[in-house]
């Protein structure tokens, strides 16, 4: 050990506690309001009791889940191809994908609309999943590509050595190597469908399909008109936000475990 | 000789790329090719028929104040993601340290990148309300009146207003990259190097700043793309106002198709934005071409 | 009367009866619009027509219009769409003519509407929509208990107000408060400047009679400025949210420009006892000295159309005769007079606590409907001008640029949708 880190790792110690202090500002603000009179914690008993929560939390969850596995799956083959493959129009290719990034995505409403419609998909869980990871691939498939390109190609060769197919490559080296940056894949994947608004207001129609992210709207809208009558104090909309808002904060919490578990075990050395 | 298989040609890479090219095809390239062929007509979202009208639409967005707001405001939002890539490289070596109660930081620091941007925005916004709001009254408390401001509506705080949300929003995000980033850099270096008698201010100048170099690349591209895409806190926070400080290209976009039913001019704004973004990143990648260690 | 004098009403009937099962199959009208809905009108409508099944769905309006878009466009449009008056035009190829089916209704009749509303929802000559919540959008509320805690008077003249705002601040209420981040809430307050300073010229500026940079048009644009500066608003105004109508109704406020909508029914005498002061209105006072009388916009909140490609159009012109019938049972906006005037009887009465107060605003609300020089509020004849309009006052207010340059950018945006 070298002289001075003591003094550092105390200094190091403090500087977190204060920047970390100052970044959850706000949610203390939230929260503040959340639980404040007359409702007081009594405003989140009154949100939890409402009959529609659960039906809103299972579309959120069945929608997620599906653009996860859509998601992952198509990203994490294409990445694996751009990465560790040799093919023409590669460059290309990566190009046009990227061209997903750049487009304003509402502007988009109304082709996906006719689209959904077109597939017979309209107020379907499946006609909300099919654009949502198409427009979530191209973004993983970079993340995946770009941590795969931190894998060393002898692993590859090593492979084609053991008489893998490219195919085995990807599946037996590649893939379980990559369960690092799967997890941020699943992670991100599950916050864009979970949070998404303007997506689940066009393609679905009726309110027992209706997504969490829609149902906040609601909750806005009921607390706006029923405060005029003292009956439901506008600070019920914190706790419902904050209720609506802790599935993520929940599964990011679970996510984070294995997540740092998976980066920290040195996966790639 | 290693190599050789692995640098063959693969044509079963295309049997990867499928799946993804699927749905790029079906919900990314057809409706950029509608956006694309609306932009040179005339369409009001209902009607049956659509009236050409040839470059009208780009004539017109080229002399609009509101778009030159916005690009204005995208090299801000810019900016702002680079404010926020520098704070997240730095918690990210902090926090790489053994510091006691690292994880429950990381955690909490990126939490607001986990909740909605709609809740985010509308928490902000009642944080920045210049009279009733707690970022006034904290400034006041401690006898700083003269930093009390009107956030929102002062036509040259607002975007910055708004470009700090967008940095406590998306820092968790940048610092959990880097930090996964960081610890794939073999730790054995850094050691080797304290060693050989590098201080530590050394080791991350000319060490782990230049191995993060693909991490830098791909934050600064999402930054670029983010910064021109801006829409959602923006839009709830001030509507991109006031007189459009606070506009952006989506916003420019939603309001002209879902406010005034210009859909064919929503559409040229839209691929305005497309040929910015395609310039900006190539310009990008020229300036900061890859450079593979072999 | 004799028994075969019975014969043509007791075939009516039995015509009813089997017109009426065969609406028996269970219809179901779909209701879309924005706010908080009026679940307690329907529920009423299907005890009494069970055949008939009605599903509202209300989302925030900025995204109504797209979505209202989009279902059209894919022919799954819902029966019955609630509209601010002003997008009727936008629908104007997907909604019914309501006339007809007004004129052959028997128990409808066109005189018994409040006419000046029933103007506002006039599309190409073509009654598209019923209005709903008839609005006087020119005017303010005051807090009664601190005017009086403070000595002040209702003022009528500029420096009066100022006067108003500069001891309000003094005693730690906010002014005169003002949603300024709110497009309409902002149009609100210029529309009654144009009227003061420019009489009748804002109309004609519609009509592109003259042009929006006309001098006194410019001016009113400008007093707009004129009054941030002088702080008769709160602080921030063109940053402020809902939020800031809290204020007003925990009783922190001296005066609300008409709008606050999300707290209206504590304005009108609904609100829990003690906690707001007792809000009276006011009209908006005569900012020029010039003696004018005050000139009241009118308008309406909202408005009910029927998809004219409806499937079910019988059923929901019956849903639609039901929201004529019972008003505005919910009374979002410190509104009381009834679209329909025949004998309503508001439910917003029954639940009133302060029966002097909510008077008083009805008497006020109708002479404002009465008053000479009133004028329809909120028509700008397009959706961009209006919101040219309040680009510029949000530019003006924020002193970004001049009244003059702001409203030559309106004149632009006027001249190329005209031209369209």
């Amino acid at each position: 050990m070298l002289a001075g880190d003591k003094s550092l790792r105390y200094f190091n110690f403090f500087l977190m506690v204060v920047v970390t202090t100052v970044l959850m500002l706000p949610i203390l603000h939230a929260l503040n309001r959340s639980v404040e009179p007359p409702g007081g914690l009594g405003n989140y008993i009154r949100v939890l009791t409402d009959a529609r929560l659960p039906r809103f939390y299972l579309n959120s969850i069945i929608v997620s889940a599906g653009t996860i596995l859509l998601t992952a799956g198509c990203a994490s083959l294409a990445a694996f191809a751009f990465s560790k493959l040799t093919f023409p129009f590669r460059n290309t290719l990566l190009l046009t994908l990227l061209v997903t990034l750049l487009v304003p995505f509402t502007t988009m409403i109304i082709p996906l609309f006719v689209l959904i419609r077109g597939f017979d998909l309209y107020n379907t869980y499946l006609g909300l999943i099919l654009p949502l990871a198409a427009f979530g691939v191209p973004f993983h498939t970079i993340l995946i590509a770009n941590y795969m390109n931190g894998l060393p190609n002898e692993l590859m060769d090593a492979a084609y050595i053991d008489g893998c197919s490219d195919f085995g490559a990807f599946w037996r080296i590649m893939l379980p190597l990559s369960m690092p940056v799967q997890a941020v894949v699943i992670v991100l994947t599950f916050l864009g469908s979970w949070n998404n608004y303007l997506l689940p207001l066009i393609l679905l129609r009726d309110q027992e399909m209706h997504t969490v992210a829609l149902a906040a709207v609601s909750w806005a809208n009921d607390a706006g008109a029923l405060s005029q009558f003292g009956e439901v104090s506008y600070d019920t909309l914190f706790a419902a936000l904050f209720l609506l808002a802790a599935p993520t904060l929940i599964v990011f919490l679970l996510f984070q475990r294995v997540f740092i578990g998976s980066v920290t075990s040195g996966a790639i050395k | 000789m290693l190599g050789r298989r692995r640098n063959k040609v693969k044509w079963g890479a295309y049997l990867f790329l499928l799946p993804a090219f699927t749905l790029f095809a079906v919900f990314v390239a057809y409706p950029i090719g509608f956006n694309g062929y609306l932009s040179f007509h005339n369409w009001n979202g209902v009607s049956d028929t659509w009236q050409w009208v040839g470059l009208e639409h780009f004539e017109r967005m080229f002399g609009e104040r509101t778009i030159r707001l916005s690009l204005r405001n995208a090299s801000f939002f810019f900016i702002g993601h680079l404010v926020n890539m520098a704070i997240a490289l730095l918690l990210a070596v902090l926090l790489n340290n053994p510091i006691p109660g690292r994880n429950l930081a990381r955690t909490l620091i990126f939490i607001p990148f986990v909740v909605a941007g709609s809740i985010v925005a509308v928490t902000w916004q009642t944080i920045y309300d210049p009279n009733l709001g707690p970022l006034n009254a904290i400034l006041r408390g401690v006898g700083l009146d003269s930093l009390a401001q009107n956030w929102l509506a002062d036509p040259k705080l607002a975007i910055w207003s708004i470009v700090v949300v967008g940095i406590w929003a998306g820092l968790g995000f940048n610092l959990v990259v880097y930090l996964a980033s960081l610890q794939s850099i073999d730790q054995s270096l850094r050691d080797a190097a304290r060693v050989d008698g590098a201080g530590r201010l050394q080791v991350f100048r000319f060490l782990t700043f230049p191995l993060l170099r693909n991490t830098h690349l791909v934050l600064i591209m999402l930054g670029i793309i983010g910064a021109v895409q801006g829409f959602e806190v923006p839009f709830i926070m001030t509507g991109g106002g006031p007189y459009g400080a606070t506009t952006t290209l989506a916003i420019e976009v939603y309001k002209n198709v879902f406010n005034f039913s210009e859909f064919g001019y929503g559409a040229a704004v839209s691929v305005f934005t497309m040929v910015i973004l395609v310039m900006l990143i190539l310009l990008q990648r020229f300036l900061l071409r890859e450079q593979r260690i072999d | 009367m004799t028994e075969r004098s019975l014969w043509a009403p007791r075939l009516l009937i039995i015509v009813l009866f089997a017109l009426g099962f065969a609406v028996a199959q269970d219809v179901t009208i779909e209701i879309v619009g924005w706010g908080s809905g009026q679940a307690v009108v329907y529920e009423e409508f299907m005890n009494q027509n069970p055949s008939i099944a009605v599903t509202e769905q209300m989302m925030p309006f900025g995204d109504l219009i797209v979505f209202l878009k989009t279902r059209f466009l894919a022919g799954e449009a819902p029966d019955i769409v609630q509209l601010q008056p002003g997008h009727l035009i936008e629908f104007r190829d997907n909604l019914l003519p309501l006339d007809d089916l007004i004129a052959s209704d028997a128990e409808l009749d066109l005189a018994n509407f409040v006419q000046p509303a029933l103007t506002i929802t006039i599309v190409d000559g073509m009654l598209l929509g019923i209005p709903q919540h008839p609005i006087v959008s020119g005017m303010l509320w005051y807090n009664k208990d601190i005017f009086d805690e403070l000595g002040l008077q209702v003022p009528t003249d500029y420096d009066e107000l100022k006067a108003v705002a500069q001891a309000c601040r003094d005693a730690g209420h906010l002014p005169l408060i003002l949603n300024g981040g709110d497009a309409w809430n902002r149009l609100n307050v210029v529309e009654q400047l144009f009227a003061y300073f420019a009489p009748g010229k804002k109309a004609q500026a519609v009509a592109g009679e003259i042009p929006w940079t006309d001098p006194d048009l410019v001016a009113g644009m400008a007093f707009f400025e004129t009054m941030v500066e002088d702080g008769v608003f709160q602080d921030g105004v063109m940053g402020a949210d809902f939020g800031v109508m809290t204020a007003f109704s925990e009783g922190n406020g001296c005066i609300v420009v008409q709008g606050s909508w999300a707290k209206g029914g504590q304005l009108i005498g609904i609100r829990p006892e003690g906690t707001v002061g007792l809000t009276l209105p006011m009209p908006f006072p005569d900012v020029t000295d010039s003696g004018l009388a005050w000139m009241p916009a009118l308008g309406t909140g909202h408005s009910f159309g029927i998809n004219k490609d409806s499937p079910n159009i019988e059923a929901a012109w019956e849903v639609m005769k039901q929201i004529i019938r019972l008003g505005d049972p919910l009374a979002n906006y410190p509104v009381l007079i009834p679209v329909y005037a025949s004998g309503v009887d508001s439910p917003v009465m029954a639940r009133a606590n302060n029966m002097g107060q909510l008077e008083a605003t009805t008497a006020f609300e109708l002479a404002a409907w009465d008053a000479e020089g009133a004028f329809l509020n909120d028509a700008w004849g397009f959706a961009e001008v209006r919101d040219a309009i309040a680009e510029a006052a949000s530019g003006v207010a924020t002193g970004q640029v001049s009244a003059e340059v702001a409203m030559r950018e309106v004149q632009r945006v006027a001249e190329r949708v005209l031209g369209r």
